[in-house]
């Protein structure tokens, strides 16, 4: 089904604009206090539907925006509220490499453990964001491409592409 | 043909010549058709730009714009006979072009911007209205775009992106008209390449072409590759007939 997201210059939107850009970014700010060294992250908010078997699966293609060729991505995944029973991980794959890390309370404002894959400069990264039983869950996950191994370097370019949204 | 005034003199003689010269380069340039303003390498992001060259027929300024990326089961064709491409995944290891590309906020022609995605909310192209460009003028309208990889084991060396793009210069009907649309689109079969010749449409047939170059240092050619070959990706006459239109504006149905 086609949908489009708007870009609007209207001057009557500049304030909501502002007060919304303000709010993101207290929000961002709120959640990169937990996890030291995890500046200039992308985010999405997701969520999983009631079925245990529900997965999301994303595509993060990392390039070289200047700052230096991609090396490893860092993952995070965060169970947002409402708390519920169901607990959400986050799986990253590259090549034959994978990675998992699971938020261990929902709801808490506090991420996983981050994940650090390395693909290097060629890598397309599969990731995986599922949960441990029925029921919905919401979750933020935090993504990342760098120029350094582990996770280390310059943030450099950082595309998320959806493959599947359940 | 498009011309442009010269300070608003003629001269005689070789002053005349001169400025016959200029005004027919200059006429050559604005006529020039839309297109990518720079090629891409793969994996890098980078900025580029549509390269808006002209207005329609009779003067008339580009006041929107609709840009459709190859990205649902898109045409794919290798510059090589001997060659059959089955599907993307073979040539870039993404598989697809859908959310590489993203626009860019920015005023100079349109006042208005929008993104077209597709079911999973990815971008597949981009919108605008609102808009003025002056048929003296060319214009730019920028895009970020992160360019695939090639597959390593794949003899291609470039990727061609053929982008349905069309300039709009009125939204009244009847819309297919020379005066008021060009339509830089592959000539493969939509409704839009089919209507729009029969009206004397330009552009169809000429779609804007964006090139991702390989990277043949850090990701060179297998040797029975030889030279390699082009691919060419190409949108659907489908999905341009489904996603070139801007809802509500212009062709929010199908053409027909």
């Amino acid at each position: 089904m086609r949908g489009s997201k708007r870009v609007s210059f209207g001057s009557s939107r500049r304030a909501g604009w502002a007060f919304g850009s303000m709010v993101g970014r207290l929000g961002l700010l709120a959640m990169t206090a937990h996890v030291p060294g995890l500046a200039a992250a992308h985010t999405l908010s997701g969520s999983l539907g009631s079925g245990a078997a529900a997965t999301d699966y994303y595509q993060i293609v990392c390039s070289d925006d200047g700052a230096g060729p991609p090396e490893s991505l860092t993952v995070q995944i965060q169970d947002a509220a409402p708390a519920a029973a169901p607990l959400v991980s986050v799986q990253v794959r590259a090549g034959l490499e994978i990675s998992n890390t699971t938020d261990p309370i929902d709801g808490d404002l506090s991420p996983s453990v981050a994940i650090h894959v390395n693909g290097g400069p060629q890598a397309i990264y599969d990731v995986l964001v599922d949960k441990s039983a029925a029921g919905t869950e919401s979750y933020v996950l935090t993504y990342h491409c760098l120029t350094g191994p582990d996770g280390t370097g310059l943030h450099t370019g950082t595309t998320l592409v959806v493959r599947q949204n359940q | 043909m498009r011309s442009r005034a010269v300070g608003g003199r003629t001269g005689s003689g070789i002053e005349g010549a001169i400025v016959l010269c200029m005004a027919i380069a200059w006429s050559g340039a604005a006529g020039a058709h839309t297109s990518v303003k720079s090629p891409a390498t793969e994996g890098v992001r980078d900025d580029n730009a549509i390269r808006i060259g002209h207005g329609c027929e009779g003067e008339r300024p580009v006041v929107a714009q609709s840009i459709v990326f190859p990205t649902d089961t898109p045409e794919i064709a290798a510059s090589d006979p001997n060659v059959v491409v089955g599907d993307l995944s073979e040539v870039v290891l993404q598989g697809s072009l859908a959310g590489l590309a993203q626009s860019i906020q920015d005023r100079s022609i349109f006042g208005y911007q929008d993104e077209i995605v597709d079911a999973n909310g990815n971008v597949v192209g981009f919108q605008a209205r609102k808009g003025s460009l002056s048929p003296k003028l060319v214009g730019r309208v920028p895009f970020q775009f992160s360019a695939p990889r090639f597959v390593a084991e794949s003899c291609a060396r470039r990727l061609l992106v053929e982008i349905a793009v069309a300039d709009i210069c009125s939204a009244q009907q009847p819309i297919l008209d020379p005066h008021k649309v060009n339509l830089w689109i592959p000539d493969n079969g939509s409704l839009f390449a089919l209507d729009g010749r029969a009206a004397g449409v330009e552009g169809i047939g000429a779609p804007a072409t964006l090139i991702v170059q390989r990277n043949l240092a850090t990701n060179p050619l297998a040797e029975q590759c030889g030279a390699g070959f082009d691919v060419t990706v190409t949108p659907s006459a489908a999905q341009i007939d489904r996603d070139l239109p801007i809802r509500y504006y212009w062709f929010s149905k199908t053409p027909r």
